[in-house]
């Protein structure tokens, strides 16, 4: 697969969320402001394509290359969550405001599916480096797309009258849901 | 607290699926048959009482600083561990499962039980607290599998040799049902019907 | 700095006994899982070779040798009658439209395709799933293996097989991993 495909992929015909179901707490957790899905999309996408490149490099040279292949979830969860510790030292330190914009969504990250099945997909579809990246930034993409677009459909439904029983999360489920639907438009387009 | 009232914590009141809404990635994705559905309640309710277990015994070896990537290492060996003999004992249920299998290992609700409870709690009550999430795990998903296959493709356990074709064969199936669309929005009416159910349970 | 040496050492600890308890749980599993997938490749390949009554596999370092040169061969078998060898069996692995398709094929010692079976693939379900259905493996029975197997409509020549309207790719692929045992048995087994 070539990687305009993998990109168009990601991000519209198999998009993480609504496809592949993955990310759905952030997903439905952050989306009740538009500001807020705003600063999970960008620690998200840094996390992601960082993850990515390590968790390939480790798979490639170290798991595949002595044969314990079957430490992979393991491994890769405990350097995503390092990972992600990482950062927001690292953050915290160089830059106050952007630690400020995004520093409470990090610890929420490790816990983010998106992030550990991307870095498995990566490896399951045998993707090359350059693949991996390509992957990992269009479910990036992807995933900030279904998160900004819940967002603005949900700013909206708090003005609305929606029955008492479906108020809050269900309501949110089920736009998320017709979202799914304008998805499946896209389908064939690879 | 009494362990009968732990185990129905966690099967109705703190409902993991339908009252915390955690571990919501996995409920949608592997419901479109109860087969799936039920494997993988098994699975998830192995994993917590194995990992609650574990940790409830270690809960005075490990140092609070670093009790989550303690956690994580002992929940990710028990995924792997229930993996390994999925793949070996039951491989079509493997295969139907994929990558939702090691994705348990970030599945909140076992995380969340083994910070709030099992770390402070002795084995025992932790057992039986793995036992009730589990459980409520599992017959939210069961639930909404039911909906989705009979919806969607007008059968009932489907996979096991016992498959019932429920509406007979001029029926047209709603395939939109076990479409990733009908999960999100068979889930938010779900979760709806319960909410109003246990309302009203409370006025009374 | 002395206390975050300890933690460390502690979470060490914790991910070596880890590991440990994973590899001892993968000595026990990974013989079963190996095992059962030879004998679900076995299974199907004594639907194609009704007579046989064993199968031995190749030689290793020929297997080894086939493997370098034909990317798509994973397993390679003989099929025995008693002493005599009545064909040879391929389990193949090639690039679906979704992930990867095992397909497991037979050929007869005159050079003719005793049978074809798809095994596992995630193809798109009611339009790619159709290369598992009768119509299209049976396609392939008693072709020749001298030429490339092509995809047609409606097959009639030595070298044609079916090809399911609607999903070329899936056809194509299993195509690719036939092809791959039909080179095989020609470039090591054919007399």
């Amino acid at each position: 697969m070539n990687l305009f495909s993998i990109i168009i992929s990601t991000i519209f015909v198999n998009n993480y969320v609504f496809a592949r179901f993955l990310g759905i707490c952030p997903f439905l957790g952050v989306t009740n402001k538009m500001e807020t899905a705003t600063g999970m999309g960008v620690a998200v996408t840094f996390v992601i394509t960082l993850s990515s490149a390590i968790t390939w490099a480790i798979q490639k040279y170290i798991l595949a290359y002595f044969g314990i292949e079957y430490l992979q979830t393991i491994v890769f969860i405990l350097v995503i969550a390092s990972l992600v510790q990482f950062v927001e030292l690292v953050i915290r330190k160089i830059s106050p405001a952007l630690y400020s914009a995004m520093g409470v969504f990090l610890p929420l990250i490790t816990t983010n599916c998106v992030v550990l099945g991307v870095a498995i997909l990566n490896v399951q579809e045998k993707y090359n480096l350059i693949e991996t990246l390509t992957n990992a930034i269009g479910a990036s993409i992807g995933f900030f797309l279904a998160l900004i677009l819940l967002a603005g459909v949900r700013e909206k439904l708090e003005l609305s009258d929606v029955p008492e029983a479906l108020q809050g999360f269900p309501i949110a489920l089920i736009s998320a849901g017709l979202m799914s639907i304008a998805f499946l438009g896209f389908a064939g387009l690879v | 607290m009494k362990l009968s009232n732990i185990l129905k914590n966690g099967i109705i009141k703190d409902n993991p699926v339908l009252v915390q809404l955690v571990g919501l990635c996995s409920v949608l994705a592997v419901t479109t048959t109860m087969v799936n559905a039920f494997s993988m309640g098994m699975a998830v309710t192995a994993v917590l009482i194995g990992a609650n277990v574990v940790i409830s015994l270690l809960r005075n070896v490990i140092p609070s600083k670093i009790r989550i990537p303690a956690f994580i290492v002992v929940i990710a060996t028990f995924v792997t561990i229930i993996q390994m003999f999925m793949q070996a004992f039951l491989p079509p249920i493997y295969e139907a499962l994929g990558i939702f299998l090691p994705l348990i290992v970030v599945n909140c609700i076992i995380l969340a039980r083994a910070e709030s409870f099992a770390y402070k709690n002795k084995v025992l009550p932790s057992v039986v607290d793995g036992l009730g999430n589990g459980l409520g795990y599992t017959l939210a998903v069961v639930a909404l599998a039911t909906i989705r296959e009979l919806v969607g493709a007008g059968t009932l356990f489907a996979g096991t040799g016992l498959e019932i074709n429920v509406f007979g064969d001029k029926f047209q199936p709603a395939a939109v049902f076990v479409a990733p669309a009908g999960a999100f929005i068979v889930l938010g009416l779900l979760i709806g019907v319960f909410n109003t159910m246990t309302k009203k349970k409370a006025t009374n | 700095m002395k206390e975050t040496i300890k933690l460390g050492i502690v979470l060490l600890l914790f991910t070596a006994i880890a590991g440990g308890v994973l590899a001892v749980s993968n000595n026990f599993t990974a013989p079963i899982i190996a095992e059962r997938e030879r004998q679900e490749s076995l299974a199907a390949f004594y639907d194609m070779f009704k007579e046989a009554d064993d199968f031995i596999d190749v030689d290793e370092s020929l297997l080894e040798e086939i493997k370098a040169n034909n990317q798509t061969i994973r397993e390679a078998y003989e099929a025995k009658k008693g002493d005599e060898t009545i064909g040879h069996a391929f389990k193949v692995v090639s690039t679906g439209f979704d992930g990867d398709i095992t397909t497991v094929v037979g050929v007869n010692t005159d050079g003719t395709i005793s049978g074809v079976k798809v095994v596992s693939h995630t193809e798109t379900k009611g339009i790619g799933t159709r290369i598992e259905g009768e119509d299209f493996t049976s396609s392939f029975v008693g072709k020749a293996t001298e030429s490339e197997l092509m995809p047609v409509a409606s097959p009639s020549a030595e070298n044609e097989v079916l090809l399911l309207s609607g999903a070329t790719v899936s056809t194509k692929a299993v195509l690719v991993g036939v092809n791959g045992a039909r080179e095989a048995f020609m470039n090591y087994f054919a007399n």
